[in-house]
């Protein structure tokens, strides 16, 4: 039971990693879906950065200290704040950016986020249940590199794709010059 | 490895996810430019003059072409980028109504060409053809690739250049399909003509 513990943490670490880390990548992103909610801009450049912080430091809370009471309490308030802001997205009737992977991906606010409370309070439960403990300092900073090696190994797949698909293209277009204008 | 060292390490893996991301966006970018500017999947219209209305088979192509509805030709050669790029791209099964003319200075780069891509599987399939004196691109008068040669009726219709993988899989000819209807009573059955889900 500890052992599915612990992995409900890294996978949940390894979200609110990617998310926080493609909003940091382009903040003006999340700062726009914020105005978008309603925010006043002051308040929305505020309040990107602090939800790109809160999710990047609870994600390493989630490896080096899942058992802490103020990190569950924290991922509980993520989940809320985004089923929240769901909840707005639909009162309010319009088609809101989500920005929830950063810019690139793109998907809308609404019942996802709402429908993604229950796992992530589904998750809480499990590690308050199972009594998840602390790993040691260097089994922490272990989870943590695993984490970063896959993200990033995960990442470099579709930049492979792209790279090739971009050398074709360019390739392409070269030949199709000099044909035309042979 | 020491505690600090690895927490270098998930630095630097973090880093790395982080340019990715960023290189993936420029690609993207880069993709859409192109599309503005028009260079994107342009193919350009061969004149194909004669060759126009004449049978395949008369180029030395296969005669099973000469009874085919519709087929898309394609000439790849070893000496264009864009076709290896192509190639490259190709599944071991060619798509059907697809045949491929690859034009090769040699056999031996005609052999390099094909293993490097895995297609010797669709040279048993016969609609892969090894053009490696140029005979059959130089009946037809062809001195560029990738071209793809529209077959419709039996008969060469007309030609375009092909720019991409993603242009060709746009331009292959889809094999159409009947699909029976729920049947409401035995009294009323309705069948439909529609094209398979790609």
């Amino acid at each position: 039971m500890a052992g599915f513990a612990t992995t409900v943490a890294l996978l949940g670490a390894s979200i609110l990693l990617w998310a926080g880390l493609e909003k940091a990548r382009n903040p003006g992103s999340t700062v726009s879906t914020l105005r978008e909610l309603g925010a006043p801009t002051a308040l929305a450049r505020v309040g990107g950065f602090v939800l790109i912080l809160a999710e990047l430091v609870i994600a390493v809370g989630l490896v080096f200290w899942p058992d802490s009471v103020w990190i569950q309490a924290g991922v509980v308030v993520l989940a809320g704040a985004f089923a929240f802001a769901g909840l707005l997205a639909l009162r309010r009737g319009e088609l809101i950016r989500c920005s929830c992977f950063g810019s690139a991906r793109r998907g809308y606010l609404g019942a996802n986020q709402i429908k993604a409370l229950v796992p992530w309070l589904g998750g809480v439960a499990i590690l308050r249940v199972a009594g998840v403990e602390a790993p040691s300092p260097s089994r922490g900073a272990a989870m943590l590199c695993g984490i970063a090696l896959t993200m990033a190994g995960v990442r470099l797949v579709p930049v492979l794709g792209a790279w090739r698909e971009a050398r074709g293209d360019r390739r392409a277009a070269v030949e199709t010059y000099v044909w035309a204008h042979r | 490895m020491g505690t600090p060292m690895t927490i270098l390490v998930a630095v630097l893996a973090l880093v790395v996810f982080i340019l990715c991301g960023v290189v993936l966006e420029l690609f993207r970018d880069v993709r859409q430019l192109r599309d503005a500017a028009g260079i994107l999947d342009r193919p350009l219209d061969v004149d194909i003059g004669a060759v126009a209305g004449t049978m395949p088979s008369s180029h030395g192509l296969p005669d099973a072409l000469d009874s085919a509805q519709s087929a898309l030709v394609l000439f790849l050669s070893d000496r264009c980028g864009t076709c290896r790029s192509i190639a490259a791209g190709l599944d071991r099964e060619l798509p059907p109504l697809l045949w491929i003319v690859l034009e090769a200075r040699s056999p031996d780069s005609a052999a390099k060409f094909v293993e490097s891509y895995d297609m010797t599987s669709m040279i048993g399939d016969g609609r892969l053809l090894l053009d490696v004196d140029g005979a059959i691109a130089g009946h037809i008068g062809l001195d560029i690739t990738p071209v793809g040669f529209r077959v419709e009726g039996g008969r060469i219709a007309n030609a375009t250049t092909v720019p991409s993988r993603r242009y060709l899989q746009s331009i292959l000819p889809k094999p159409l399909g009947l699909r029976r209807t729920n049947v409401v009573s035995k009294e009323r059955t309705v069948w439909e003509v529609s094209s398979p889900r790609s």
